[in-house]
């Protein structure tokens, strides 16, 4: 059954049932798939099977606007309103949209991007009376990603409608979701993960609890307030909390379960969630875009001893596979490290119109002891540890993780070159947390002095708000490495990590 | 120097905006800059810039920055210096 019937048999299941509780504003299932169908009506205008950009954010219009797209059999492109126009440009060029649906606030965009790529653009209009009778396609494409890219513009993932069942079934034998569940949706539209949280508690009939952009400034708070049994958060969230001292032992009593996904889990961290949620499982996920969502499971037992720094990764997935290997391709021994790779029926189609990026990290491949033939190359260093399984141990390139977001380092140099009109730039994660993510990035730019907040605006104008530079530093000179390469560690405890 | 000079002094510097998109009236999530992961770095920011500590309960009301300055009167900050 395609992921349109299955979250329509959902609807039908559980009609009267609350679906959707965003600003104080909850709609049932009959209710919240009512708005989808009607939108979904009105999206006729735009050609079947065609990519739609979606411009909506925190608002009853995006998860509208992501129901009458998936209904309809359109692949959405979640745009996110808060990126600056250049970069929402770059996106709607690589993703080849045939319509725009936008919310009240994002109207003006969303018709600028159809003046520059073509395509209509279409309010959600989510209260709209109208006819509910739309075609339904069987379309190939969920939704297509985009994520920081190494050349200087955002990469498509295009991630199939059967990636998305496959990781939605595998997911219910870790941690079945009921229709009593209450769950949480911190995360944005542009980030895949959020695709869990549709699409993992509309299957199960629960209900799904979306802060505001307000809200967001306390998801204790906001999860106590909605009566959440189910929070889904990037680790920086409760470490943030931890920092506003509302992550005390016992301070959310009704969560049954943890889940945390897209950047290193803190093995602490995760010991202060476990006492903050006592009556939780508490689960680390992994998983890159290209492999949907999440991949790996791990769950916490925070009893154990000796754990390491962050949390392992886990076990993959059901039908899935996740090897670490060596240079060669071959698995490495236990004790061992190398690149995690990844297979299975959630590996995605992969970029859009990349075919050299496509290449190198899509294999068509074997790996003696699996039934697998496509392997993904995570670029993620893993080690293969005898007791603990798979732990993370870096990267093997230039990306980096700031709040959960992906970030290729050089995309953001390639934003400050723009920016100071000179070649020789360097964009370093700082600060690091003890899980290996950073808080933020520092420019460096070669030159005898810099205008710091000219560079920090004119990168503003290029990236999202996580990937601008916070400081732009003069060097003289950008030490080299021995293979020549900017030597980034350096740039680091030379100029950051002074007392 | 003001309080609100030394207010907007962090602001410009914890989140790289220009100096026009400071105001009183400045919201938390009005500006992408703004948003729940730099909301931290900047209490922490004036915590050290004026030896002061927030409770839990007073940081997700600071959540303007006319209220981070009533917030900080009533600490005791004045114009000028720390607590």
């Amino acid at each position: 059954m395609s992921l349109a019937a299955r979250l329509q048999a959902a609807a039908s299941a559980h009609a009267g049932r609350p679906a959707l509780s965003i600003g104080g504003e909850t709609l049932s299932y009959a209710e919240l798939f009512a708005a989808a169908e009607r939108c979904a009506a009105r999206l006729d205008a735009v050609p079947a099977g065609a990519r739609v950009g979606l411009l909506a954010h925190r608002s009853l219009d995006a998860y509208v606007g992501v129901l009458a797209l998936v209904l309809s059999g359109r692949p959405y492109v979640p745009i996110n309103p808060k990126a600056p126009p250049e970069r929402q440009s770059a996106i709607a060029a690589a993703a080849g949209c045939g319509g725009w649906l936008h919310d009240d606030e994002t109207a003006d965009s969303a018709q600028a991007l159809a003046a520059g790529h073509g395509g209509v653009a279409l309010a959600v209009d989510p209260r709209a009376d109208g006819p509910r009778d739309f075609t339904a396609a069987a379309a190939r494409h969920a939704y297509v990603m985009f994520t920081s890219g190494t050349t200087g513009t955002p990469k498509g993932v295009a991630v199939r409608v059967d990636n998305v069942t496959a990781y939605v079934d595998a997911f219910a034998q870790i941690a079945a979701i009921t229709s009593d569940d209450r769950c949480t949706q911190f995360f944005d539209l542009s980030f895949d993960l959020s695709v869990h949280d549709m699409f993992v508690t509309w299957e199960a009939g629960a209900c799904l609890f979306a802060p505001t952009e307000a809200e967001l400034i306390d998801p204790v708070g906001f999860a106590n307030r909605s009566g959440a049994s189910v929070w889904f958060s990037v680790p920086s969230a409760p470490a943030m909390a931890q920092r506003m001292r509302r992550l005390g032992p016992g301070v959310l009593p009704g969560l049954r379960l943890a889940l945390f996904c897209g950047e290193p889990l803190p093995s602490s961290l995760a010991k202060a969630v476990a006492a903050a949620a006592p009556n939780a499982e508490v689960w680390n996920l992994y998983g890159p875009t290209e492999a949907t969502i999440a991949i790996t499971a791990e769950r916490l037992d925070p009893a154990a001893q000796g754990m390491p720094a962050t949390v392992p990764l886990g076990a993959a997935y059901a039908g899935c596979a996740a090897v670490v290997v060596d240079d060669a391709g071959l698995p490495v021994p236990p004790g061992g490290e190398g690149e995690l790779w990844l297979a299975g029926p959630q590996i995605t189609d992969g970029y859009i119109n990349n075919p050299a990026e496509q290449a190198a990290k899509f294999l068509a491949t074997t790996i003696p002891g699996y039934p697998h033939n496509l392997w993904y190359r995570s670029g993620d260093l893993v080690r293969n540890d005898p007791i603990w399984g798979l732990v993370c141990q870096g990267r093997l390139d230039d990306q980096v993780k700031i709040s959960g977001y992906r970030v290729e380092l050089l995309e953001v140099e390639e934003a400050l070159r723009r920016a100071a009109g000179t070649g020789e730039v360097a964009a370093v994660p700082w600060p690091l947390n003890e899980g290996g993510s950073a808080e933020g990035l520092v420019g460096f730019v070669c030159a005898t002095s810099v205008d710091a907040r000219a560079i920090a605006a004119s990168c503003r104008e290029l990236l999202p708000p996580y990937m601008v530079p916070k400081r732009v530093i003069a060097v003289e000179a950008l030490p080299l490495n021995a293979n020549g390469k900017i030597d980034r560690k350096a740039l680091r405890q030379r100029y950051l990590e002074r007392p | 120097m003001t309080l609100i000079d030394q207010i907007r002094d962090v602001f410009l510097t914890e989140l790289g905006i220009p100096e026009e998109e400071f105001a009183p009236t400045l919201a938390y999530g009005a500006i992408p800059e703004w948003d729940s992961a730099s909301h931290m770095v900047i209490v922490t920011a004036l915590e050290e810039r004026f030896g002061i500590m927030f409770e839990s309960d007073e940081l997700v009301e600071l959540s303007t920055v006319a209220r981070i300055e009533e917030a900080l009167k009533a600490k005791g900050v004045e114009d000028g210096g720390a607590a």
